[in-house]
């Protein structure tokens, strides 16, 4: 009963987009009924999520937990960009189907329990990705995707290799209680799997990507890249990969542990250098995500643990939250300068929106990990568990590179409260009802994750 | 526990978020609210004072729980020296306000926000006895300065204000990384992340060397606070934000920001990392030595008279982090005697630095001379607060240093005789600074027709002057209110 349940939501939500889909093709009201068909779906889909704690359809999928947590999470995400996106412009709704098929996608990924279903989700996320730049009509959206797509492609090949291997190793493509018969393949599998989820967060040195994507993608499409994307890739295959080492040899997962902590580390201080030295804020924000899939990317080593996987979600949301809504005021003050970012679109921004500069401020504070921000509370509680588990030196050096951090993230202030003639006579900018909305939804989740982290999830 | 004390304590934090709610365009009534304010602020201040049983020993204010901040509790406290900082704090705010109540800014909500901000922060971190709790406020007193500094600053306010941003923001991120380390720790041995004085006591961090754990907890706290004194050779941020900054930041800086490294020593590091400071007594003594000596010099050959009064700075925290790190029970009574004799002396310098910038619109030593004859009433008032800081005995400077090196002779004779110098090089850089300004005849033309201060002008400097004075000849009226608390720090908690 339980499993008909789940079968019929899904079926109905992909009928709904389909429906959605082809609409767009309908003369006049089709964007029309493609929003309807696409926010009913995503709702429907949401009320699914507290029928149940537990979804199983057979031994290759089940969602439960700290997975369901999630995903009720990113699936009010999705229904709160559905909504944000609306239904005036085609391209809007055309996107937000693409981003329910992004969220099915995830939603199988993180069920997933063996290799193959992992991989077709995975492809059906990355697919998506790649449309989602691809339409996003910015002077370089296509070149962006066409680098994304063929960086991703040689990657999931490499995946499948891994895939391989771990048939090799294990004798099946079963992710749960596998038997490892061969640790030499099993420990190649897991080092391909490391540099896939290296590659798909964005971490040092398979990042080439991100910072082209970042720069040439629109909002919603950027904002869905962080909600869907980001959260839910993030959490499967750290928590995955978590789950893996412990099956692996001692010597092989000291040398697997150590590789992670090398990329750890590699990305902090890599991604906070490029950070300091871009020239355009967005691409500030896309390295500064390599520095932060550093900090986040140390949770491999840690034991599977109920507690931390509530502290990855917290973290991956937060993150995402605060980046998108950092991107959007940009995004807003690029509006005034031919949609183009550059380097000095923030000057005297106090002076042309109080308002937007202050939720600036703080959301740059709180990627900072300045005191009351969300931003602290992750970066205490994650810098303490490594702590906790002994890697000192690995969290001292991270902590290091955080000090390159302040020196980029504190340019947005600056340049916010910098008084310059030619930008104090340009317009004031004016901010939509749905951008303030979204602008309030993160400055909230800043102050109470800030202020009270534990109010949420369960954290200790 | 003073039910009261969470309105108390947030009144500037009101205060400030009040600003934006004063009209824009009237001046008059934003500084009437203003002045207001910083008067509530000080009353209260004083009040919370008063009402202290015992100045010797911390008493509990308020405590509260955190069950939603991973378990924390919070405490507020105060003793003879956190309650003296605290009134410090409040009376330089309402020395900043009537000070540059002439100010003419089309900012001036966001001026006194940013001020209003910055004592409430203060006030956090001198009142919080937990560590996490300090930290909190230790940074968030950041972000408001570093506007202050950079939207009210001089020309080359940008630099500056990134520059003490990013180098007092790299101390705190040391100190976080400790904070970390200890709150794991603390999990391990009680399941709480909690670090409250008996909780990091109770941790027993070893020390055997260098790189045993309390070792390296120590001088990332010491970096992080060496860096808000600023201590020789992490000196180089305060200058550029002395002479760039508003008078308001200079003041504040100078009067109150950088005693709270010194308090942080005090409060937390002595009693918490006792074997690491015995063991390293002997280094920092000759650190704040040499920091004595580098800012008297370096001082000496100033040009511009903010920078020299900053370096000045620079010489005067050496004598206090003696002081703190002697653990002779004499000189640590002279160096909080002399955070607060510093805390007078300084910022009345730089007012008078303030009143002549608005008169000329220049800070060159060169453009001045001769003053006296135009401006008496600064030029009188102007020399009792040099005295001040130059420590012309009867003066409260006086007092501080003499005490500072007496207490430290009996511990390390060499850094004493070397800090020692101080006291004939400082005369040396403030009278000449005094002498090129007031002194002499009138060489400069635009000189002539300077107006002396008004009475609004002349009052802060008035209050300064008097207090130099009245510190200087009685110094136990302040003595008596921190005499309990030295055993606290003498005997590490």
């Amino acid at each position: 009963m339980e499993n008909l349940n789940f079968v019929q939501n899904v079926l109905i939500f992909l009928g709904l987009n389909a429906v959605g889909l082809l609409s767009l093709n309908v003369k006049n009201h089709g964007k029309y009924i493609s929003f309807g068909a696409t926010l009913i779906a995503a709702i429907t889909f949401f009320a699914m999520l507290f029928s149940q704690n537990i979804f199983t359809l057979s031994e290759l999928f089940s969602l439960e937990g700290n997975k369901i947590l999630l995903l009720k999470i990113v699936s009010i995400l999705n229904v709160f960009m559905i909504l944000i996106n609306g239904y005036h412009s085609l391209e809007k709704v055309k996107n937000s189907i693409l981003m329910s098929y992004m969220f099915m996608g995830g939603v199988f990924l993180l069920g997933a329990n063996d290799l193959m279903t992992f991989y077709v989700a995975l492809e059906t996320i990355a697919l998506v990705g790649y449309a989602l730049v691809a339409t996003s009509d910015l002077e370089n959206s296509r070149e962006a995707a066409v680098k994304y797509l063929i960086q991703g492609a040689v990657i999931s090949g490499i995946f499948l290799l891994g895939v391989a291997f771990y048939l090799g190793a294990t004798n099946g493509l079963s992710l749960v209680g596998a038997t490892v018969v061969n640790q030499e393949f099993y420990a190649i599998a897991l080092g391909i799997f490391i540099l896939t989820a290296c590659f798909k967060l964005g971490a040092f040195p398979f990042h080439a990507w991100i910072a082209d994507v970042y720069s040439n993608v629109t909002n919603g499409n950027l904002a869905t890249n962080f909600f869907i994307s980001k959260i839910i890739i993030g959490f499967k295959f750290i928590t995955l990969l978590q789950l893996l080492l412990l099956e692996c040899d001692p010597h092989f997962q000291d040398i697997l542990i150590r590789i992670v902590q090398v990329i750890a580390v590699m990305s902090a201080f890599y991604g906070n250098i490029m950070a300091l030295v871009q020239g355009q804020f967005k691409r500030i924000i896309a390295y500064s995500s390599v520095a932060h899939t550093g900090y986040m990317l140390m949770m491999i080593c840690l034991n599977p643990d109920e507690g931390y996987e509530k502290q990855l979600i917290a973290y991956l949301v937060v993150y995402s939250l605060t980046a998108t809504g950092i991107v959007l005021i940009l995004n807003q003050f690029a509006e005034l300068n031919n949609k183009k970012d550059g380097k000095e679109i923030l000057r005297a921004g106090f002076y042309r929106n109080k308002g937007l500069a202050v939720m600036l401020v703080i959301f740059v504070l709180s990627l900072a990990g300045i005191p009351l921000t969300s931003g602290f509370a992750m970066k205490y509680m994650l810098f303490t568990n490594y702590f906790r588990e002994g890697f000192t030196i690995e969290a001292v050096s991270i902590f290091i590179s955080t000090i390159i951090g302040f020196a980029y993230y504190i340019r947005f202030v600056s340049d916010l409260f910098t008084e310059d003639e030619s930008k104090m006579a340009l317009p004031a900018i004016k901010t939509r009802f749905s951008e303030s909305l979204v602008h309030v939804i993160i400055l909230v989740s800043i102050f109470t994750f800030g202020i009270a982290p534990s109010l949420f999830l369960g954290l200790k | 526990m003073d039910q009261l004390f969470l309105v108390k304590f947030l009144i500037p934090l009101f205060w400030a978020i009040g600003f934006m709610f004063t009209p824009e365009r009237n001046e008059k009534s934003i500084k009437l609210y203003a002045l207001i304010g910083s008067i509530v602020t000080l009353a209260y201040s004083i009040k919370m004072f008063i009402d202290l049983p015992d100045t010797s020993v911390l008493t509990t204010l308020f405590k509260f729980d955190m069950p939603l901040f991973f378990n924390i509790s919070y405490t507020f406290a105060m003793d003879g020296l956190s309650g003296l900082l605290l009134l410090l704090n409040a009376f330089l705010m309402l020395v900043v306000v009537v000070a540059t109540w002439e100010i003419k800014t089309d900012k001036l909500r966001l001026y006194y926000f940013l001020i209003f901000t910055l004592t409430w922060a203060v006030s956090g971190s001198l009142l919080s006895t937990s560590l996490y709790g300090f930290y909190v406020f230790w940074e968030v007193m950041l972000i408001p300065l570093f506007i202050l500094v950079g939207v009210f600053g001089g020309e080359n306010r940008r630099y500056a204000s990134f520059k003490f941003f990013m180098m007092t923001a790299a101390g705190s991120i040391l100190m976080l990384a400790s904070l970390c380390y200890m709150s794991a720790i603390a999990f391990k041995m009680n399941g709480s992340y909690d670090l409250n004085y008996e909780v990091v006591r109770a941790l027993n961090l070893r020390y055997d060397g260098l790189m045993s754990p309390q070792s390296l907890v120590f001088w990332s706290f010491t970096i992080a606070f060496f860096l808000k004194v600023p201590v020789f050779p992490f000196h180089s941020w305060l200058p550029d934000a002395h002479v760039e900054a508003p008078t308001a930041g200079s003041i504040i800086l100078a009067g109150i920001l950088l005693k709270l490294g010194v308090y942080g020593f005090l409060r937390f590091v002595i009693p918490l990392f006792p074997e690491a400071v015995e063991a390293n007594r002997d280094f920092v003594l000759f650190l704040g030595a040499t920091g004595v000596i580098y800012g008297a010099l370096t001082a000496w050959v100033q040009k511009d008279i903010k920078k020299l009064v900053a370096f000045s700075s620079i010489s005067h925290m050496g004598y206090i982090i003696m002081g703190v790190f002697s653990q002779n029970p004499f000189a640590m009574k002279g160096a909080i005697f002399q955070m607060i004799a510093h805390g007078i002396s300084t910022p009345g310098l730089f007012i008078g630095v303030h009143y002549l910038y608005t008169r000329r619109h220049t800070k060159k030593l060169d453009q001045f001379g001769g003053i006296a004859a135009v401006m008496p009433r600064f030029a009188i008032l102007f020399f009792i607060i040099t005295a001040g800081s130059m420590a012309v005995p009867m003066t409260c400077g006086f007092v501080g240093e003499f005490m500072i090196i007496m207490g430290t002779y009996e511990v390390n004779k060499v850094a004493a005789i070397l800090a020692a110098t101080g006291i004939i090089l400082s005369p040396i850089y403030l009278l000449k600074m005094y002498h090129l300004t007031a002194l002499g005849e009138l060489k400069h033309e635009e000189n002539k027709s300077l107006k002396d201060l008004s009475l609004l002008e002349a009052t802060p400097m008035i209050v300064l002057s008097v207090l130099t004075i009245v510190f200087g000849l009685y110094p136990k009226a302040v003595m008596a209110l921190f005499d309990g608390t030295i055993n606290f720090f003498v005997n590490k908690g």
